[in-house]
Formats: C-alpha cells, sequence, structure tokens
C-alpha cells in the first residue's frame, strides 16, 4: 500500500469514528503554542481548513498563546471556568492535571496505541490511564567533533575509552560536554536522564510507585558521568560554544543545535550518534516535547478527541510538528519518511527517539527533578559525595516528600 | 442618605489628603483631591489590593487553577522548617544576604567614585553620565549575553587580563564559590543610578564650603573627608534604603544569566538562586502560589525589619 492511500485510508476510518461521536454543528476552542513565523501560522490555518472539511458542520478555534506565557493563562483560564476544550499541555504538567481532576481521559478504544513512539505516548500515562496524546517529541543524542572521534561510540567502555584518547590538556580539548557548560541542576537531571534510560535502568518503577534512584544502573549511570569529568575539564566544558569550537569532542544535546550548528558553524565537520548505552543494556534516552489533552470540562468532548486524534495522523502530525512546531512527529508511519530527505543528523534523531524513556508522571515530579535530582548530581559530580552516597540521599528525600 | 454618605466620606478624605482638619476650604480641596485620586486608586486598585489578595493566598494551598485551600500558617510553618520540602529557602536567603553584602558596597564605591570623577571634569559631563548611565537602561538579555562573554573561562576578557597580570584565571559562572562576587561584579557596573543620585547630591554642596575650606588650607582630601561626606549624608542613606530593598529583590540578571538555553535555575549547585528566583520558581515553575505568596511576605518582613534598622541607626542629616 503506497503512502498516500495509507494516509487517505487512515483519514477516511478516523472520520467514520468522528461522525458517530461528534456532533454535528458542534464547535471547539483549541489553545497551542504559538507559531514561529508565518509559515507556521498558514500551516496550523491548513489543518484546521482540512478537519473542519472532513468534520463537515464542525468547527475548531484555534487560540494561538506564546509559549512563555502558555502555562500562565492555561491555569488562569481554568480557574475562572474559561478552560478550553483543549490544549497542548508540557509532558510534565499532564500528570499534574491529570491528579487535579481536570483531564478527560482518553476514550476506550478511540486510538491505536502501536502507532505511536511508545516513549511519546507514555508521557500520557498517569496511574495506568492514559489522559493525552503526544503531538510532537524531541530528545537528547550525542554531537561528536569528526575530525576528533572518527568512530562514536556505542557502549560507556567505548565512550570513556574515546574520552581518553581524544582528552588533550595542552591542546585544552576535552572528551565530553553538556549544553551551555552547566552541570547538575534541572536541566542536568533532564539530560542525564538519558544516560539512565541507556543504562537499562529508570528514575521511578513501571508504576510510578518506587523510587528506582538506588539501583545499580542508575547509581553506574552517574558515575559514568563523574567518570568522564576526569577528561573533561570544567574550564573547557563551561566555555560558550565549546563544542563549536572544537575544544569539547562530544556532547549531549537536542536536535534545537542543528540549525545554529550549520548556519554559524558550516566549517566544524560533526555528526550525532546514539546515546551510549550500558554493554548489557538497550539503547535510551530521554524525552520532550508536547501533548494535546482534553479537559473534563468539555461540552464537545467527542470533537475535541477528534480534533487530536487527527493531529496524531501521519500526513497532519508531519505538518503539524515540522511546519508549525518545529518539532519530531510522534506518529511511527511517517517518522522515517521522505521528509527527513537524507539528512543523517534529522534520522539519527528519530532512530534516538524510539528508544525514549517517559519522565516518571507523578505530581511534583518538575521540582524533585530540579531539587532534589538536581542537587544530587551537583553533589557528586562536585565531589562532594559518590554517586550512591548522593543517590541515596536523594531517594530518601523522594520518598518522604511523596510519602512513599 | 447616599449622598450625605458619600460628602461626609470626601470630606474626611480631604481632611486626610490635605492634612488640615480645621482650616481647609472646600474648593481649593477639592483642585487638590483631583489631583491626588489617579494616585489613590492606583495604589488601592494595583498596589493594595494585589498584596491583600497575595496575602490571603499565602494561606492557602493553591496551584492557580483548582479552588484555593485555607490551609493557615502550613506554608509560613514548612517555609521556615521543611528542608526536605523546601531546601533552598535558606539558602536562597543566604545567596540574597551574601549578594547584598558583597553587591552593595561595591556598587556604592563605584558609583561614588565615577560621580567624583564626573564632577571632577570641566568638559563632557554629559557624555560620561550618559556612558556611564547606559547599562542600567541596557536590556537584561543583552547585558548577560556580553557578560557570558567576558566571564568565559576559555576566551573571556577577565581571564585573559587576570592571565596577562600571572593570575590564575577563574570559572566565573561556572565555581559555586565565584558566582556571587561576579553578580556582584555586574552590578557594580550597573551602578549608574546611584552614580546619578551622587552627582545630585555633589551639586547641591554649596560652593561656599569648599571656597572657606579652601582659605582655611584645606586640601583635596580634607574637602572629601570634612565637607561631601558629611553633605552627602541625606543622599548616601536614600541610596542605602532603595539600594537594599533592590538588592534583596535581585532577580532579572540572575534569571537572564543562568535560564538563557535551558540552563539551571541558579547556576551550578545553585549558588546564584536568589530569594526572588527561588520564589518566582515556586510561582510559575512548580505552580505553589500560595508557597510563594508565602515567600513574598517573609521577604517584606525583613525588608521591614532592615529598613527600620536602617532608620534607627544610619545618620540621616548632615550633623
Amino acid at each position: 500500500m503506497s503512502f498516500k492511500r495509507f494516509v487517505v485510508l487512515a483519514v477516511s476510518l478516523v472520520f467514520g469514528a468522528i461522525l458517530t461521536t461528534a456532533a454535528f454543528g458542534a464547535s471547539i476552542d483549541f489553545w497551542i503554542y504559538e507559531p514561529a513565523g508565518p509559515a507556521g501560522e498558514a500551516a496550523l490555518e491548513q489543518l484546521k481548513a482540512d478537519f473542519e472539511a472532513l468534520s463537515t458542520g464542525n468547527t475548531v478555534n484555534i487560540i494561538p498563546i506564546p509559549k512563555g506565557d502558555f502555562n500562565t493563562k492555561l491555569n488562569i483560564a481554568i480557574a475562572v471556568g474559561e478552560a478550553p476544550d483543549a490544549s497542548y499541555l508540557d509532558q510534565p504538567l499532564v500528570a499534574e492535571f491529570a491528579e487535579d481532576g481536570l483531564l478527560d481521559p482518553v476514550p476506550e478504544g478511540r486510538i491505536d496505541e502501536s502507532i505511536f513512539y511508545q516513549g511519546a505516548l507514555n508521557t500520557n500515562r498517569v496511574g495506568g490511564v492514559l489522559y493525552g496524546l503526544p503531538l510532537t517529541q524531541t530528545c537528547t543524542a550525542i554531537y561528536y567533533n569528526k575530525d576528533l572521534v572518527s568512530d562514536p561510540p556505542e557502549t560507556w567502555d567505548e565512550l570513556i575509552q574515546v574520552a581518553k584518547e581524544v582528552y588533550d590538556p595542552d591542546k585544552q580539548i576535552a572528551a565530553f560536554g553538556f549544553s551551555w557548560g552547566h552541570y547538575g541542576g534541572g536541566w542536568g537531571a533532564w539530560l542525564w536522564h538519558s544516560f539512565v534510560a541507556a543504562s537499562g535502568g529508570q528514575l521511578l518503577d513501571e508504576e510510578n510507585q518506587v523510587v528506582s534512584f538506588t539501583e545499580q544502573p542508575v547509581i553506574d549511570a552517574l558515575q559514568l558521568w563523574v567518570d568522564l569529568l576526569a577528561y573533561s575539564p570544567f574550564e573547557v566544558i563551561e566555555s560558550e560554544n565549546s563544542f563549536q569550537t572544537g575544544h569539547v569532542a562530544m556532547m549531549i544535546s537536542g536536535p534545537w543545535e542543528i540549525e545554529g550548528l550549520r548556519e554559524s558553524w558550516p566549517e566544524l565537520n560533526w555528526g550525532v550518534a546514539l546515546i551510549p548505552r550500558k554493554a548489557e543494556a538497550d539503547f535510551g534516552t530521554n524525552i520532550g516535547g508536547d501533548n494535546g489533552v482534553v479537559y473534563a470540562a468539555s461540552e464537545n468532548k467527542g470533537l475535541a478527541w477528534a480534533w487530536l486524534k487527527f493531529l496524531t495522523l501521519a500526513e497532519s502530525n508531519l505538518v503539524l510538528s515540522r511546519d508549525v512546531m518545529g518539532n519530531f512527529p510522534i506518529n511511527l508511519t511517517v517518522a522515517k519518511g521522505e521528509w527527513i530527505g537524507g539528512d543523517e543528523a534529522l534520522a539519527a534523531f528519530m532512530e534516538q527517539m524510539k528508544y525514549a524513556q517517559a519522565r516518571p508522571r507523578v505530581k511534583g515530579w518538575l521540582k524533585i527533578n530540579d531539587e532534589i535530582l538536581g542537587a544530587a548530581l551537583s553533589e557528586a559530580l562536585g565531589g562532594e559525595k559518590t554517586p550512591a552516597e548522593a543517590l541515596n540521599d536523594a531517594a530518601e528525600k523522594v520518598n518522604q516528600l511523596l510519602g512513599w | 442618605m447616599f449622598r450625605g454618605t458619600l460628602k461626609r466620606f470626601c470630606k474626611r478624605y480631604l481632611k486626610v489628603i490635605m492634612g488640615s482638619f480645621g482650616s481647609f476650604r472646600y474648593g481649593e480641596s477639592l483642585i487638590g483631591i483631583l489631583f491626588v485620586t489617579p494616585v489613590v486608586l492606583y495604589f488601592l486598585i494595583f498596589l493594595l489590593y494585589p498584596a491583600l489578595g497575595a496575602l490571603y493566598y499565602s494561606f492557602t494551598e493553591w496551584n492557580m487553577r483548582t479552588r484555593p485551600i485555607w490551609v493557615g500558617l502550613w506554608n509560613y510553618k514548612h517555609l521556615l522548617f521543611d528542608r526536605i520540602k523546601y531546601p533552598y529557602f535558606w539558602h536562597s536567603l543566604g545567596v540574597t544576604a551574601k549578594y547584598t553584602g558583597i553587591a552593595m558596597p561595591l556598587s556604592f564605591v563605584t558609583a561614588l567614585v565615577l560621580a567624583l570623577l564626573i564632577n571632577a571634569v570641566k568638559r563632557g559631563q554629559d557624555f560620561f553620565k550618559v556612558a556611564f548611565y547606559l547599562p542600567v537602561i541596557t536590556a537584561g538579555a543583552a547585558v548577560a549575553t556580553m557578560w557570558r562573554w567576558i566571564y568565559d573561562p576559555l576566551y573571556g576578557l577577565l581571564n585573559i587580563g587576570l592571565k596577562a597580570v600571572g593570575l590564575q584565571p577563574q570559572r566565573w559562572l561556572g565555581e559555586p564559590r565565584m558566582i556571587i562576587p561576579a553578580l556582584a561584579i555586574i552590578s557594580a557596573w550597573q551602578c549608574g543610578f546611584a552614580m546619578i543620585v551622587f552627582l545630585a547630591g555633589l551639586a547641591s554642596i554649596p560652593s561656599r564650603l569648599y571656597e572657606a575650606a579652601e582659605i582655611d588650607g584645606a586640601g583635596a582630601w580634607q574637602k572629601f573627608r570634612y565637607i561631601m561626606l558629611p553633605m552627602l549624608k541625606p543622599t548616601t542613606f536614600f541610596l542605602l534604603v532603595t539600594g537594599l530593598i533592590a538588592a534583596f529583590q535581585v532577580f532579572d540578571i540572575v534569571y537572564v544569566l543562568f535560564r538563557t538555553g535551558g540552563g539551571t535555575i541558579g547556576g551550578p549547585g545553585q549558588a546564584g538562586l536568589t530569594y526572588v528566583l527561588s520564589l518566582f520558581d515556586h510561582a510559575f515553575r512548580y505552580y505553589e502560589m500560595g508557597v510563594a505568596c508565602a515567600m513574598s511576605f517573609i521577604l517584606f518582613v525583613i525588608i521591614l525589619i532592615v529598613t527600620y534598622l536602617q532608620f534607627r541607626f544610619v545618620p540621616q542629616s548632615y550633623e
């Protein structure tokens, strides 16, 4: 079956289902981040027109909000009873909103879970219940300088080996850098989650009810970062654009670097590789991006779910993620399609996203990530505690905080 | 009946506003009330009402999207004593106190030195005033970008300068112990407002005092020590009070320095996590608005006490 025929069939099937659930002449408000430019706005308008053409008589009122103000405005709208029918929602907020009883669970049998990247889908699962659909996604991988690293490492042993080889204090070349040089803190904890996933470990157990910081794979993931510091002096990796200026051989970061590297550093010979994995584990990485949710107070939930489902279909999801939001699609069908056009960096990220592990979905995780996990990283990387001590202490704090 | 009540209210309002209970005349006072009414309305609607609202919310658990739940003093108690729930409360207060202790004197001295230098310049004073005031009105993001480059460990101007004179380069924004001094230097660079106020203070010193001192044989140091410094006491007091309040509320420069590009919240080891930055995170990152409101009132009390102590112990007049 050709791609186009597949899309037509999928759309027809979806709208067969829509017409049985969504009332004729209904209207929904949908809040979304404001697209970056006119091209994004036009693409969004086209998506709306396509949907309304298929869902005759129904209307989607798209309300773009600047990303920086989005969550605050959304909270205020909900507080005064003016919540939209559906909206974008930052991944870590899904658990918060779900536990406040604000979200409508995905109706039974409404979606085919197999079309999604599982990491992206799982960011919507709270207490085993699916409260939203992934719309776009992103993750981190390894950027490497091809002039310094001819063969990117696949395993942690290889990573340490490469680090030893490329480290050159005389030429001020460090082995491994974190984005913008900062370590620890909430940002560092989010980056480090990639290595936890690549260790075969996880931050909380599958049911999100037990802290797993103290398990050996997680401790090993932090020990790996500590070990890498021996070949990555802070004064080098903290320098602005240290990877771009050739002082850092490898760095962990996301696809947001690609455009800048190509436009501002055309002479840099770089590539993207998967996050190296622990020898006995599978690949892994973290995940970011945005989900679509329907509010419990909505009077047109059927239409709202139909709209979100439309946005996850292969063709529309590609438009939404690539053209409107500048992110990656979550639909497996389209993810490795022609749109990548032989772009090795994009292909590497799409491959990496297959191994993405959703962050824990418990209320208050953002704070735990910043204030407890981030602090544990700082303590271990700063040499105040061993990784095991830092993570044991962090686990104890999380257990006290969550009453586990 | 309503008109009578309103009239009585207006009369009392006028009495309070005009400050003369026995001798004000209604017609003259009407003009006065018209002048002050916009400010009074602004105060009531945009300052007093939100402040009272924040006070109420400080006694609630509120995430801004569901109904606030009355919890009494819970937020205050846990902020002050619960190190698991709020591990950075005392830390952020300490960071802010340290910042205030370093940045304020540094800014003060820099502003006074600049003001004295400009005061001594015969031509082109306006140019220097504008040049030194520019950092105050420069956009925070631009300031942060520029200082990140100045503090860069490999290519930064500051480290190049240190190396040139044989000193050890520093990790200004990477080493936790260096972060507050680095922020204080930026604060001193942005001392243009204090400099302008000092210049105004210097200009208000009567020239006859200098002339009399010169006749008595006073040199530059004596004039500075026995004329300028005492005559600048009211100016110094004003800058001390306003500077301390501003230092306790420092937020923007830390926010743009460490947040830009997905950085950590308060820099490495949270060494730059100032009180208001922490408050902002509780309000707009963790959506603990009740806690954030409680933090704002704790800060209010701290500033109130410190300001009272300043009024009590710091000399305010020439004597």
